[in-house]
């Protein structure tokens, strides 16, 4: 990997675990001082910070437009940058929610809560993909590439989330390990279905620089 | 070095459309080629398809015998860019533009890129976010003649560099293309530089290739006769590109017009490339087409 993706790649990751790690801090923060009475879930807060980082620049630099690669040295490169990314921030979000737990969970307490964790964070990018797909899907039919953005991340998304929250919940509680591990492996491969597609759609359009300068961001 | 067929583009955004319209040409190795043409003529879409950043929708390019498509990453080894905007991460110095970018070259060399900076004046522990527009350029053109590169891209180099700037450039690509293996497509509409460095002119026009010619052929073809208001008037109007009256005297750019120097009442000479844009602009803005068409490319 040339140096100059290397640092992309850093840059992305350090803007992802200091965002992450200021955001984590307020939230305590806000909940010390309302005296410890607001019940904030690591995993919605963490679910915040990977919408936001989504909006983050995440993709090839200009110059790699110029300097001496094909276009699919190109795609080959942003799939890599791509590909990193998205592990860095699996890593980073499971050293905030499911590492803890599973330290400091016992028997089959700590089994419960990794199984939850790894199910609501795979519902979190199931609903990620969705929404990439449809953002690219638009941008490459020239649908307002923005207002698209702003109603998804803004909106649609923190809604569905949280009443997906909310069935998960009640599914952990009342519902047995095999209807959970079937539902888990069902959205996992329902997100690996929008994963391609998002990540088809974001490389075609990030391998293209007419439509990067042409349509603002 | 550089053979253009048919090239057409294509570009449209939410207001408008924009075409390159079936551009040819052939630009041999050893050669300067100016592109000129007034702002919005597609100048930068040209030179953006031949940098490869636009895709065009048909027409072939082919740089150094290779086709730039099937040869895409070979070709942009050997291509020296200077585009607006320019691709840099802003918040670099210029040391490390040359370590992070001059690594994705084959034959970047550091020594060679570091004696351009310290021509062009400029300090490699400035980021180039703090640079001015012209120093920008500068970097630019250090870091493009410091990869051994065959094919130079030129777009508006000389906009924002003061005029000591602009002799340097001028003789930095005069030296470039005198060891007859490199060439250089260089668009400004500053006619001055172009007159002084380019052996070829190619003549853009609302996405259109209007000529391409030898600058010397290309001003061969007209004649700027200056003389008394009324004697002037009297020259055929399908002749004068353009006239442009004094209070006493006019000036005009004709067609041929050699014809003339024999009469003691004008002074005849021929342009040289800045008077000759200058004429053509002014007068042919709106029959443009029709002069190269009828009196250029068919009498080449």
């Amino acid at each position: 990997m040339p140096k100059i993706l290397q640092r992309t790649l850093l840059t992305s990751i350090i803007n992802f675990l200091i965002f992450s790690f200021f955001y984590y801090i307020t939230c305590i923060i806000i909940n010390i001082i309302a005296g410890n009475k607001l019940d904030i879930q690591e995993e919605n807060l963490m679910f915040i910070a990977i919408i936001v980082s989504e909006l983050y620049d995440n993709r090839i630099p200009d110059y790699i437009f110029i300097a001496p690669f094909s276009r699919a040295g190109r795609i080959k490169l942003q799939r890599k940058l791509f590909f990193y990314n998205l592990l860095a921030r699996w890593i980073i979000i499971s050293a905030f929610t499911i590492f803890p737990k599973i330290i400091t969970g016992t028997g089959s307490d700590g089994f419960h809560n990794l199984g939850l964790y790894i199910f609501e964070i795979t519902v979190i990018y199931l609903l990620l993909f969705i929404t990439g797909h449809l953002r690219y899907s638009h941008l490459m039919n020239k649908i307002n590439f923005t207002l698209t953005g702003v109603f998804i991340y803004i909106f649609a998304l923190p809604a569905s989330s949280f009443i997906f929250f909310l069935i998960t919940e009640d599914i952990y509680n009342t519902s047995s390990y095999t209807f959970m591990a079937v539902t888990g492996i069902l959205i996992a491969v329902i997100s690996l279905y929008y994963y391609k597609k998002h990540f088809n759609n974001m490389l075609e359009f990030y391998s293209d620089y007419e439509l990067i300068t042409q349509i603002k961001m | 070095m550089l053979r253009v067929e048919n090239i057409n583009k294509t570009l449209s955004n939410k207001n408008d459309t924009f075409k390159i319209n079936n551009i040819s040409f052939t630009l041999p190795k050893g050669y300067i080629c100016g592109l000129a043409g007034e702002n919005g003529s597609g100048k930068s879409s040209l030179l953006k398809c031949l940098a490869g950043l636009y895709v065009p929708d048909s027409g072939n390019i082919y740089i150094d015998n290779m086709d730039f498509m099937e040869n895409e990453a070979k070709i942009k080894d050997i291509l020296g860019t200077v585009l607006e905007p320019c691709c840099y991460n802003p918040n670099f110095s210029l040391k490390q533009i040359g370590i992070y970018y001059g690594e994705l070259y084959s034959s970047f060399d550091p020594a060679q890129y570091n004696k351009y900076l310290d021509i062009f004046h400029l300090d490699s522990k400035k980021k180039f976010k703090h640079l001015s527009k012209g120093m920008k350029t500068k970097t630019q053109i250090a870091f493009a003649l410091s990869h051994n590169a065959k094919l130079f891209l030129f777009d508006e180099p000389s906009a924002g560099l003061d005029k000591q700037s602009r002799n340097e450039l001028s003789r930095i690509c005069t030296e470039l293309v005198s060891d007859g293996r490199k060439s250089i497509l260089v668009s400004s509409h500053i006619t001055e530089d172009l007159g002084q460095i380019a052996d070829y002119i190619a003549y853009m026009q609302n996405g259109s290739l209007l000529f391409y010619m030898p600058k010397e052929t290309l001003c061969s073809k007209f004649h700027i006769i200056k003389g008394d208001n009324y004697k002037c008037r009297q020259l055929p109007k399908e002749k004068v590109v353009y006239m442009e009256e004094g209070k006493y005297s006019t000036s005009a750019m004709v067609i041929g017009g050699g014809k003339y120097s024999s009469d003691k009442m004008f002074e005849v000479y021929e342009p040289d490339i800045g008077e000759f844009m200058y004429y053509f602009v002014k007068g042919g803005r709106t029959n443009a087409k029709n002069i190269a068409k009828n009196f250029i490319n068919i009498n080449n």
